[in-house]
């Protein structure tokens, strides 16, 4: 009788439960298509969804066009952390990695091209993926997420090469330093820790909860200073001394970016900035809420997380702006610097909602494309 | 019949056809030879453009004296002339024309004047005058006879054509008169007396000649030998004319020898003619001749009036035969039959006759005479010039050389040219006048040989005159001519115009004919025929024909018209049949109901005796039977539902009827309502005199009516608008657990919709519980059972109109008396709506009805017994129990800690208000129709709020859980992940808790899910090792990791039979 009455309305209890899923949906991962007019955005019922940003950019953009254009189901569980090579998209979320072929994913019905996944020890749980990294230089991809291991596959031929351990607890996300084949780690037990991919050895940790920014800066090294146009605006004077650590939020470092020696990360404790070379953070960036990922941007730090907004921070810690989204929190930022398209040339954020947000330029929320 | 050629002349100059008719023995003559008859003269005989010739063979010499002649007729007809022979005959006028000139002017010339002194001029034209008058006056026939050669100028005038030398003559054709009388006798014989009557005849005859005392004397006797058979003629020749014919004539009368001759001759005669006949003046007196010899006799039969022409022209040509002495004699008729000239020749045999003809025809100027007797003999009218005086004397035959002397003026008329006359005319009165000048002048001047010279002039004048005279003749004659010729032709003209008007007539009348004939329409047309092929199919062969009626259009038609006949009989037989059928049939109904009228009373009484039965067993077959009687007065819709609710229900019951037993009836139908109402209603004009007290209490109405205000007016209309039908149906719908839902039916008559209103009862008391106020309320227990069917405005897009005429807003304010008028009640009754686009009109409609029973009588039992369930939950939730049942414990660990410790309801307006519950408005799933709580979840310190809200549809559609938790601060899903991971677990995976099937349980699990996810919230929050003492919620729930993903959720998902949470 009861399925009589489902039949019976089909229309309204659908509705209801699309609703309830749009309500409930969490976008945790983008990216950015090799060609730039693409982007794919993956929730947490493992859908994949692909929007096109040159029509939703175009001057004859319409509702239709911020609706994506596909959207299959990708994995089980959700999808955590997605990247584009050249020509593949690789997803991953639950604890396995899949390869789609750009060209072919925007027709229906597209068939993932490889999956692979990492050596688990056997547990009751299959252990998540939070965290992919390219290495170009090496066609390696490494993942990281509930096995509080960075496994490196060889995208040539699909096998895991090694796996680093050392993390204590599961690993939240990872960051390339471009110049040294370094690779950085951050997870949930509150280390950075720094590997070198040529020895597959840890190389330094950086237990951030640990540390607090004194209130008179001690000295700039000269090292760091000339070279990088980013260290002309260098605080040589803080405000008075900070802590990194917020025991209420938990060690766990959420975020994670380099340029060159220096990095920010944030999540648990406050969003801050390193030197690497001398392990010792230099600012302290004032914000409240756990950050959830961040990124340099010419001579900015853009950075998002728990509350509606994106921030853009000097590097002396200044709050530059704070640009609010639609979704009250955001997980995922992406930067479209494809040179093939300069039109689509927009920031893109996602988190706690079916929308991701669309910024043009760093000032304002254009709109937002939507699942 | 011997045919022989009178005449061979190949070119032409007259087709003959000469016939030799008879030839008879001489009477009376030794050597007679007796002739065989030889048939009967042709028909020209007696016809006026026919000849008559004599064939003559004289049998002996001299006629006379012997007595004895030899007669024979030869006849032939001459029928056409040419034209060469006419124009010639045309110069020939003209130059017999000139030559009269010249004789005339020879003629005054030779005649002197009497000396007259008189002026001649006027006077001779006025004798001219006279004289042409009398021209004009006389008679065709008449002679002009110039007896006297004295007298006056002006008579010379007219003698002068002829020789002034036969003068003495004063008989124009013939001898004188007086002289010698002729008389031919033509005695038709018996054959067989005909030697008798010869004999006879030659014994009398001759004394009479030889009588001195009768100045008769007979010529000849002859018998026919071609030509009329068994014929003797007598020419008897009176010398002394009439006189001596009288006497003669008289003396017989006294003669008795010739008395006996007479009487015998009278018994031998089968006819007898006689002519009295005249000789021609330029003819030989016959004579008697030497023999032997054949005669001919070749009579002519004349035109009238053309007996000189002929004598004139014969006078000339008389002398071309007169060399073998053939010409005997020519006669022509005094008394008797007129215009018949007789010629008589004789010839030594046909031989002769032949040649001599034949050198007559060489002769010069013969065939001109022959030409000219056969042109005058053609033309009908003739004018003749008779002034010409015979010659004198018998022996005087050279008078055939006055030529031109007789000619035809008529003839003439067409051979001068007109214009030359009239020149003619002027030269002539010139020359008169001169002569008259030089007259006047001889005279004036006197002398001897002025009269010599005046005679001279005189002769000349009145050859002039002459002239004048001739061509006022001519004048006159063209004029008579012209006006016969235009009568003539208007004659002809007014004939032809005749006949065209008979002909046009004709053809008028002969086209209506053929327009009647081809407007004819048969009858058999308007009769429809069977088709072609079906006639050759179906027709027997002996009727279609094939073979012959396939090319005959005519006779297919008939044969179709047969066949159509004969079937028409068949079926005219067949309609007979059926007709006695029919009432043999009737015959027999009417039996069988006389036997069925019978039966009635007696199933009366059995129905009667059998109703306590059917109470006794249940089977209420009377009262069903009442209850479709009462149906019959529903409205349309209210009947559609009825009879589709009453089949489903009966279709239900059937389909318990085989598994056990378990209720007796599911579904129960019945009528409410006055009848007698709906009767009312649907016949009111048919009581006259309540149709009278009803317009009068309306009238009584109307005029209270108009007198209150508008608004009392207005209510009226609205009252009247919102009718509903006397009856209603009441539909029971019973629930597994003996719980019934009410539903009464009404439809509303003006606005053509229907109305429900539901009431719940249950087999047990409930104890009603403050939150579950409106779970049962007839207002809200089946809201939205379709999804957004609220029943709170009308269906039928026409109504708006007619509130906007009452001043009704919406139907919203009446819902609560009326009913409310769901969508799938209207489609229940068959009424069918246009949504958007107007569709079809609204009708009542059985099928739609069907389509739509089923189901929505599954989803009433499906609300009813959720709304049930909902209510029993609500009583335990407001007494802070969670009422999980023992089929869903597995859904949840044994321990749980918090507790639920409050249950309320909100209104929608306050939830709308709650600062946590604003996705939820903006994701539109907080209508006005659904019912909102508000939950309480406690445990320990921590306060968690959920407001809940409560689709109409529940169970179906889940309850929506929105939280807010209270511990270190305020924690929504905004702030908070792991909340907003709580509501999605609650919200979304909301199917695995549904629970047993019906899934009414799902809020209770839902709230108790809640709790278990508060307590793994609480218990898995990292400690704060900045916060002193020991941790308020320690853990006691077995998790696998505590967070997972780059949103750090907790495990909220528990793994039943392994009892540990883990991540979703």
């Amino acid at each position: 009788m009861e399925r009589a009455a489902q039949q019976a309305v089909p229309l309204g209890q659908m509705e209801v439960f699309q609703a309830l899923q749009r309500l409930h949906m969490t976008i945790f991962s983008q990216s950015v298509s090799p060609c730039g007019k693409f982007l794919a955005a993956g929730n947490n019922y493992g859908q994949i969804a692909i929007f096109s940003l040159s029509a939703a950019l175009s001057s004859e953009a319409k509702e239709e066009s911020k609706k994506p254009m596909v959207t299959f189901h990708a994995h089980d569980g959700p999808v955590y952390s997605m990247v584009s090579t050249d020509r593949h998209l690789l997803s991953a979320g639950d604890g396995e990695v899949k390869a789609w072929l750009w060209a072919e994913i925007l027709k229906k019905g597209c068939k993932e091209l490889w999956r692979r996944q990492p050596p688990y020890r056997t547990s009751l749980e299959v252990p998540e993926i939070n965290a992919l990294l390219l290495v170009p230089k090496e066609n390696l991809l490494i993942l990281a997420g509930g096995d509080c291991q960075l496994h490196a596959m060889d995208l040539e031929t699909g096998t895991f090469m090694w796996a680093l351990r050392g993390h204590t607890d599961y690993i939240h996300c990872l960051a390339l330093r471009e110049r040294s084949p370094e690779v950085l780690s951050g997870g949930e037990d509150g280390a950075v820790r720094l590997w070198d991919l040529r020895t597959a050895k840890e190389v330094q940790t950086v237990e951030v909860y640990k540390h607090e920014v004194r209130a008179h800066p001690t000295f700039c090294p000269p090292s760091f200073l000339p070279g990088h146009p980013r260290c002309l605006h260098l605080p040589l004077c803080s405000p008075p001394s900070q802590e990194c650590s917020r025991p209420h939020n938990g060690r766990w470092i959420g975020c994670l970016a380099t340029d060159s020696d220096w990095m920010v990360c944030g999540g648990g404790p406050a969003l801050t900035l390193w030197h690497l070379r001398s392990s010792t953070p230099t600012t302290v960036f004032p914000m409240r809420a756990p950050q959830k990922h961040v990124t340099f941007y010419q001579d900015l730090i853009l950075s998002a997380g728990q509350g509606r907004c994106v921030n853009q921070w000097q590097l002396s810690g200044e709050l530059k702006a704070q640009v609010p989204g639609s979704s009250p929190g955001l997980l995922s930022l992406s930067l479209n610097q494809q040179p093939a398209a300069p039109e689509c040339k927009v920031l893109t954020a996602a988190g706690n909602s079916c929308r991701v947000d669309v910024f043009t330029n760093l000032g304002y929320r254009a709109f937002s494309l939507s699942f | 019949m011997p045919r022989l050629a009178e005449r061979s002349e190949g070119d032409g100059t007259f087709p003959l056809c000469p016939t030799l008719f008879g030839i008879t023995s001489p009477i009376g003559s030794s050597d007679l030879t007796g002739g065989a008859g030889l048939g009967s003269p042709l028909s020209g005989y007696g016809d006026s453009h026919s000849e008559r010739f004599c064939f003559l063979r004289g049998a002996a010499g001299p006629l006379l004296p012997q007595r004895s002649v030899t007669w024979g007729t030869v006849g032939w007809e001459r029928t056409s002339l040419e034209v060469r022979h006419k124009t010639g005959a045309e110069q020939k006028g003209m130059e017999l024309h000139e030559a009269q000139a010249e004789m005339v002017e020879g003629d005054g010339k030779g005649k002197g004047d009497d000396g007259e002194k008189v002026s001649l001029q006027p006077r001779a034209l006025s004798i001219c005058l006279k004289l042409l008058g009398g021209l004009f006056l006389s008679d065709y026939d008449k002679r002009f006879y110039s007896k006297d050669n004295e007298g006056s100028w002006f008579r010379s005038l007219f003698v002068h054509k002829v020789d002034p030398r036969k003068d003495a003559h004063s008989t124009l054709l013939s001898k004188k008169e007086t002289s010698n009388l002729y008389k031919i006798q033509f005695h038709n014989v018996k054959p067989e007396c005909l030697d008798a009557y010869n004999s006879l005849t030659e014994a009398v005859l001759p004394k009479l000649h030889l009588d001195e005392d009768y100045p008769c004397s007979l010529v000849g006797n002859w018998n026919t030998w071609y030509g009329e058979q068994d014929q003797a003629v007598h020419l008897w020749r009176f010398s002394g004319g009439y006189p001596a014919l009288m006497d003669c004539m008289n003396k017989l009368k006294s003669n008795k020898e010739y008395l006996e001759f007479r009487k015998e001759r009278s018994q031998m005669l089968l006819s007898r003619r006689n002519q009295l006949l005249l000789e021609f003046s330029f003819w030989n007196e016959p004579q008697p001749r030497a023999g032997p010899n054949i005669y001919e006799l070749r009579t002519y039969k004349l035109k009238p009036g053309t007996m000189i022409e002929w004598g004139n022209n014969w006078a000339r040509a008389i002398k071309y035969r007169q060399e073998n002495q053939e010409a005997v004699g020519g006669f022509f008729s005094q008394i008797g039959e007129l215009y018949v000239v007789h010629h008589l020749w004789a010839y030594k045999d046909l031989q002769s006759r032949e040649e001599t003809r034949n050198a007559a025809w060489r002769k010069r100027g013969w065939d001109e005479n022959v030409y000219y007797t056969e042109s005058s003999k053609k033309r009908k009218p003739k004018v003749i010039r008779s002034d010409g005086a015979p010659a004198e004397g018998k022996r005087t035959r050279s008078d055939t050389e006055q030529e031109g002397k007789y000619y035809s003026e008529e003839a003439e008329v067409d051979l001068r040219d007109p214009g030359r006359d009239y020149e003619l005319y002027k030269y002539t009165c010139q020359e008169l006048q001169r002569l008259m000048a030089e007259i006047q002048d001889l005279k004036s001047r006197g002398g001897k040989d002025a009269a010599v010279e005046i005679e001279d002039r005189r002769i000349q004048s009145c050859v002039h005159f002459m002239t004048l005279k001739k061509l006022n003749r001519l004048a006159h004659i063209r004029l008579k001519k012209g006006r016969d010729q235009t009568h003539e032709a208007k004659q002809k003209v007014d004939a032809y115009h005749l006949q065209l008007q008979n002909l046009l007539y004709e053809v008028m009348h002969l086209q209506k004919e053929i327009t009647k004939c081809l407007e004819f329409k048969s009858k058999h047309e308007e009769i429809d025929l069977v088709s072609l092929e079906e006639f050759y199919k179906e027709a027997p062969p002996d009727i279609s024909k094939a073979e012959v009626t396939m090319g005959d259009p005519h006779q297919q038609t008939l044969a179709r018209l047969d066949w159509e006949l004969e079937q028409r009989k068949r079926l005219a037989e067949k309609y007979r049949e059926c007709l006695s059928n029919k009432e043999k049939i009737l015959k027999e109904i009417e039996v069988k109901k006389e036997y069925l009228s019978s039966l009635q009373p007696r199933l009366n009484s059995i129905m009667q005796a059998s109703l306590p039965v059917q109470e006794y067993l249940f089977m209420p077959f009377d009262q069903a039977h009442k209850q479709y009687e009462t149906a019959r007065h529903l409205p349309p819709p209210l009947y559609v539902l009825f009879v589709q609710a009453t089949a489903y229900g009966q279709a239900c019951a059937h389909r318990k009827s085989s598994q056990p037993p378990r209720q007796d009836k599911m579904l129960s139908v019945a009528i409410e309502g006055s009848v007698d109402e709906a009767k009312a209603l649907f016949k009111p004009p048919e009581d006259s005199q309540d149709d009278e007290s009803d317009s009068d209490a309306e009238e009584e109405q109307t005029t209270k009516r108009r007198r209150p205000t508008l608004g009392v007016q207005l209510d009226d209309k609205r009252k009247e608008m919102l009718k509903r039908h006397p009856l209603s149906v009441l539909l029971d719908l019973k629930c597994k657990d003996d719980s019934v839902l009410h539903l009464t039916f009404y439809y509303l008559m003006n606005l053509n919709i229907m109305t429900v209103k539901a009431k719940v009862t249950t087999a047990t008391e409930l104890i009603t519980p403050i939150s579950a106020g409106d779970l049962l309320s007839p207002d809200s227990v089946l809201s939205c059972l379709y999804p957004g069917d609220h029943g709170k405005k009308t269906p039928n897009p026409a109504n708006q109109y007619q509130f906007d005429k009452v001043g009704i807003l919406t139907l919203r304010d009446y819902v609560l008396d009326l009913g409310h008028p769901y969508l799938w009640v209207q489609k229940l009754g068959g009424l069918h709506f246009p949504k958007e686009q107007p569709q079809h009109t609204v009708i009542t409609d059985h099928s739609l009805s069907a389509s739509h029973m089923e189901t929505t009588m599954k989803l009433l039992k499906t609300r009813v017994q959720s709304r049930l369930a909902l209510h029993k939950q609500f009583a335990s939730l407001e007494h802070g129990i969670v009422p999980v049942t023992s089929d869903c414990h597995y859904l949840f660990p044994a321990k749980v800690v918090s507790r639920l410790v409050k249950w309320v309801t909100i209104a929608h307006e306050d939830y709308m208000e709650l600062h946590f519950t604003k996705d939820v408005v903006e994701a539109g799933l907080a209508g006005d129709t659904n019912l909102y709580y508000m939950a309480l979840v406690e445990r320990g310190t921590a306060k968690l709020q959920a407001a809940v809200v409560l689709n109409p549809g529940y169970s179906s559609i889940p309850p929506i859980f929105q939280l807010c938790l209270n511990w270190k601060g305020e924690k929504t899903n905004n702030n908070d992940d792991n909340i907003r991971a709580m509501e999605s677990e609650v919200n979304v995976c909301c199917k695995e808790l549904c629970g047993p099937r019906p899934g009414h349980q799902l809020l209770t699990n839902q709230l108790q899910r809640l709790c278990v996810l508060l307590d793994v919230y609480l218990e898995t929050e990292s400690h704060d090792d900045s916060v002193e003492g020991p941790k308020e919620f320690p853990q006691e729930k077995m998790c696998l990791r505590l967070f997972r993903g780059p949103s750090r959720i907790k495990p909220f998902k528990y793994n039943h039979p392994q009892g540990f949470f883990s991540h979703r």
